[in-house]
């Protein structure tokens, strides 16, 4: 007697994941590659920058120092000035320090435009960075007294490259 | 006559994915969280950033010839505004300076001065807020001029 074929055992259909992994994948390849995560240029975020329509975006952030500048104590000129140096972190510059009877912010501005011993021309430590520039990151509501130590200091200091940084306000806004 | 049933097909699953699938999840909800893609900030560029009046300093060759001055001086009559006066026009918001500052450029152009020869100066009072500069010296980009520098407070 020929056997009779029996049903087939029921089969439940996976669905194949591995289409979706792989896209998976290559969007979070592409967010680690676009995303700048953990890279501090020392801007202070508090700051309520102004805006504008024009602006160019900076690609050598590396040869740049961003500063800080706030309106600084009352019944002074003086404005509240910070940037994040390399090795010493976040710190103020002040424009004169009574104590040392010097100007940090000078002295930093002019140690990164000239090298080691802040003079014009040398070589190695003290070669001359000519394509150095600042990134002033101010208050939107403080007033022009606050503002012109900073550029006289880095007119000073013969920095030339001065970067106001604004908010990207697009006129359809 | 005891009819068999047919051999059950055992298909081999592999190893469970789901777990994977959502380990990649988590990893990709966080970047996308914690990146920040090109922000929402630019630079308004200088490379004059400050003209100061009066003598001292190196002086220049001898066959330097000074760009064309152009004053800008800026006021604030109350903290909420300002008033810009380039030449005999005062305004009080960017659109109308640059609109006065792109006539005269087209002067000067017509005159036969270049925008390259041309040298800005924002002239501001102490009390002008920054956001005012800002847009006093984005006017005077947006007009055409390269070379724009602040003055020294009044």
């Amino acid at each position: 007697m020929a056997h009779k074929k029996g049903m087939p055992g029921a089969h439940v259909s996976h669905p194949n994941v591995t289409p979706l992994i792989d896209i998976i994948m290559c969007l979070i390849i592409f967010f680690m590659l676009v995303a700048k995560i953990g890279v501090d240029d020392g801007a202070d975020r508090t700051i309520a920058i102004p805006a504008s329509v024009l602006g160019t975006k900076i690609t050598d952030m590396g040869n740049a120092l961003v500063l800080n500048v706030r309106q600084g104590p009352a019944g002074t000129d003086e404005p509240l000035v910070t940037a994040l140096i390399p090795g010493k972190g976040t710190i103020e510059l002040r424009m004169y320090d009574p104590v040392l009877k010097r100007s940090p912010l000078l002295d930093t501005l002019r140690l990164f435009r000239f090298g080691r011993d802040m003079k014009t021309g040398g070589s190695g430590d003290n070669t001359d960075n000519t394509e150095f520039k600042i990134i002033i990151r101010g208050d939107q509501d403080m007033d022009y007294r606050y503002l012109e130590p900073l550029l006289k200091t880095a007119a000073e200091a013969n920095v030339k490259n001065v970067n106001f940084q604004t908010k990207n306000v697009t006129t359809e806004g | 006559m005891k009819i068999k049933g047919a051999k059950q097909v055992h298909y081999d699953s592999g190893p469970n994915m789901t777990p994977l699938v959502d380990v990649v999840m988590v990893l990709l909800i966080f970047m996308m969280l914690v990146g920040k893609f090109g922000a929402n900030e630019h630079y308004l560029t200088s490379n004059l950033p400050i003209s100061q009046t009066g003598a001292g300093g190196t002086p220049p060759p001898a066959d330097f010839v000074p760009d064309e001055p152009l004053e800008v001086r800026v006021d604030s009559p109350t903290q909420d505004r300002f008033v810009a006066r380039a030449g005999q026009i005062q305004v009080t918001s960017g659109e109308t300076l640059t609109a006065q500052l792109t006539r005269m450029l087209n002067q000067l152009k017509a005159g036969g001065t270049p925008p390259d020869k041309v040298q800005v100066v924002i002239s501001p009072a102490k009390n002008v807020r920054y956001k005012f500069l800002i847009e006093c010296y984005e006017a005077a980009l947006r007009a055409g001029f390269t070379k724009v520098s602040f003055a020294t407070a009044r």
